[in-house]
């Protein structure tokens, strides 16, 4: 159904009352800016209240679907025992319903493994593939290896953050909001704008490390050199905890701490950007720009790359936001990709201080 | 000025798709809900609560967070904004049942003065405005906002950035004829907004439209 067309009594008339709207709009001007960091608030609230109540109505129905497909499962299975008149032994699915699954594989690089919980006192391990979903208690392993290339795991948690591993590490999957890293490198990223309010926990033998709506790194080292720390944090936005031997340490943006195995710290400032974050890049899950505007694809390039995003003009943030994306980055990095996405967009890129500047082509 | 029949869509319409697509899940639905949305609450919040902008903010989110869970009772016979609107009434007089005390009732004028209060320089009114101070200003922001999203923004853009029709129609995504048509129904719903207001507010500004428009077609 459209609107009625309503054309004006008369020109004249239409015409004074152009006038007056735009003397009254004018001498009125724009409508009072809010916060920015409060109306972020309010969204991040309702949009985590949002998800829940979505969530549950998708579980409701899926509790309702499950059953159905338990009932025909366990016929099905009657029938083919019945048939054959052999055994059936216990193995896991290799697609886990989602509705208990904790992590799902976006970008697997190189050799990297997936050891099932169970009864088994050997458990399975299973090549990690993309699409993979981690159920809770499962074991990922990712081979040491000396090429710089080796390799690198990117998980999506049900609460929506990124999960990074590189090559060297073992991480257990304990929960939607915890894991425990038993050794190697572990990156993670939780867009505030989609922060849910659970906050993921990091189990380490050198500490807890619990984020607040965050970008942060834990590396850890067995076997670690002098001066070389048993747990190194690096935070890269928003405010991490460190809980050992039952003392807290905070370390907020531009942070890197170093706990060790005696308990002392040490803090030193770190760059949000730069080759030492370059992994981050490589691990990151491409990005399905077909359909999203140029302004949310800026921002994930800026949150991959640790750069700050600045528009030259708010007439460019203006546009970006309404500007639709067609097409694929396939293959290309988050920093790489500026160069095939911008120009379609009439806009140009500048790196320069930790800033990724827009300005007009 | 003669308008052609265009392909923009009934703003009722417009709405009950975003609610719907909101049902389903829809991020980028979710994006327009706030975006569009959630500062005119605000605002509408503060103008009922005067300085207190904690507990507007508060309210709000309050507010929000429960509507998004009860978006199956949007009937849309009236427009979302309004819904919501309906809604934060409620959150803010729950508020003062619990607290045990009444509302402090803030008078439409008085809210100028808190928002101005918390609004940065950069982003406060023209030159113009000096001219131009208090209630009115208050009731032509308070009309922007009750507007479908689009028409007031596509008000703001032409009246107060000057930016031409076509650039509009760009920003709205569409055609410099839908784009007219768009600012047309906008002037009109503004018109019948502001007066409607003028006429609930004690104190309102005495400001006229050219009488031969004084009826403003239904949209």
């Amino acid at each position: 159904m459209r609107e009625p067309i309503n054309p004006p009594e008369n020109s004249v008339a239409d015409l004074e009352n152009e006038k007056a709207v735009s003397s009254l709009l004018q001498k009125a001007g724009h409508r009072p800016d809010l916060p920015e960091e409060d109306l972020l608030q309010i969204k991040q609230a309702a949009k985590a209240e949002w998800r829940r109540h979505l969530s549950q109505k998708k579980g409701a129905s899926e509790v309702h679907r499950d059953s159905y497909k338990w009932a025909w499962s366990l016929a099905a299975a009657a029938m083919i025992l019945l048939a054959l008149g052999i055994g059936w032994r216990w193995s896991l699915p290799s697609d886990f319903p989602s509705s208990s699954a904790v992590a799902q594989v976006q970008f697997v690089q190189g050799a990297a493994s997936l050891f099932l919980p169970g009864a088994d006192p050997e458990p399975r391990s299973l090549p990690l593939a993309n699409d993979s979903k981690i159920p809770p208690g499962s074991i990922l392993e990712i081979p040491a290896t000396e090429d710089s290339g080796g390799g690198l795991v990117a998980l999506k948690l049900t609460s929506g953050a990124s999960l990074r591993l590189a090559a060297g590490s073992r991480l257990r999957a304990q929960g939607p909001s915890k894991v425990a890293l038993e050794r190697g490198l572990l990156y993670f990223d939780e867009d505030p704008t989609f922060h849910d309010g659970l906050a993921l926990e990091v189990e380490t033998p050198y500490g807890t490390v619990r984020h607040i709506g965050t970008q942060f790194e834990v590396k850890l080292s067995e076997q670690p050199g002098d001066q070389e720390a048993n747990l190194r944090l690096r935070v890269r936005e928003g405010l991490v905890e460190v809980d050992f031997q039952g003392t807290s340490h905070r370390a907020e943006k531009g942070i890197e701490l170093a706990v060790f195995a005696d308990g002392s710290t040490l803090r030193q400032e770190i760059l949000s950007y730069g080759p030492h974050w370059q992994w981050i890049q490589n691990s990151a899950p491409v990005m399905e720009i077909e359909g999203t505007t140029a302004f949310d694809y800026l921002r994930w390039v800026a949150r991959e790359t640790g750069l700050e995003l600045i528009f030259t003009s708010s007439d460019l943030k203006t546009s970006a936001g309404t500007t639709i994306l067609h097409g694929s980055i396939q293959g290309l990095q988050p920093q790489q990709s500026l160069a095939v996405v911008l120009p379609g967009c009439d806009l140009q890129h500048h790196i320069t201080d930790g800033r990724l500047e827009i300005r007009s082509l | 000025m003669k308008i052609a029949s265009t392909d923009f869509p009934d703003p009722k319409e417009v709405e009950r798709d975003l609610v719907a697509r909101l049902l389903e899940g829809d991020e980028r639905a979710f994006e327009t809900l706030a975006d569009d949305y959630f500062p005119g609450l605000l605002r509408f919040a503060l103008g009922r609560l005067g300085k207190d902008y904690e507990l507007a903010r508060e309210l709000v989110q309050s507010t929000v967070c429960k509507a998004v869970t009860n978006l199956e009772t949007f009937r849309g016979d009236a427009s979302l904004f309004t819904w919501l609107c309906a809604c934060c009434r409620n959150e803010i007089a729950l508020h003062f049942r619990t607290q045990g005390r009444a509302p402090r009732l803030v008078e439409l004028e008085e809210t100028t003065p808190g928002l101005q209060a918390m609004v940065p320089p950069s982003g406060r009114r023209g030159p113009e405005a000096n001219v131009l101070r208090g209630e009115e200003a208050s009731l032509v922001h308070q009309t922007l906002d009750e507007l479908p999203p689009r028409y007031g923004k596509a008000l703001e853009w032409k009246y107060i950035d000057g930016l031409s029709v076509k650039e509009i129609a760009q920003r709205l995504e569409t055609g410099p004829k839908a784009a007219e048509s768009v600012l047309t129904r906008a002037r009109l719903a503004f018109r019948k907004g502001f007066e409607s207001l003028q006429t609930s507010s004690k104190t309102a500004p005495a400001v006229s439209f050219p009488q031969t428009l004084k009826k403003a077609p239904q949209s």
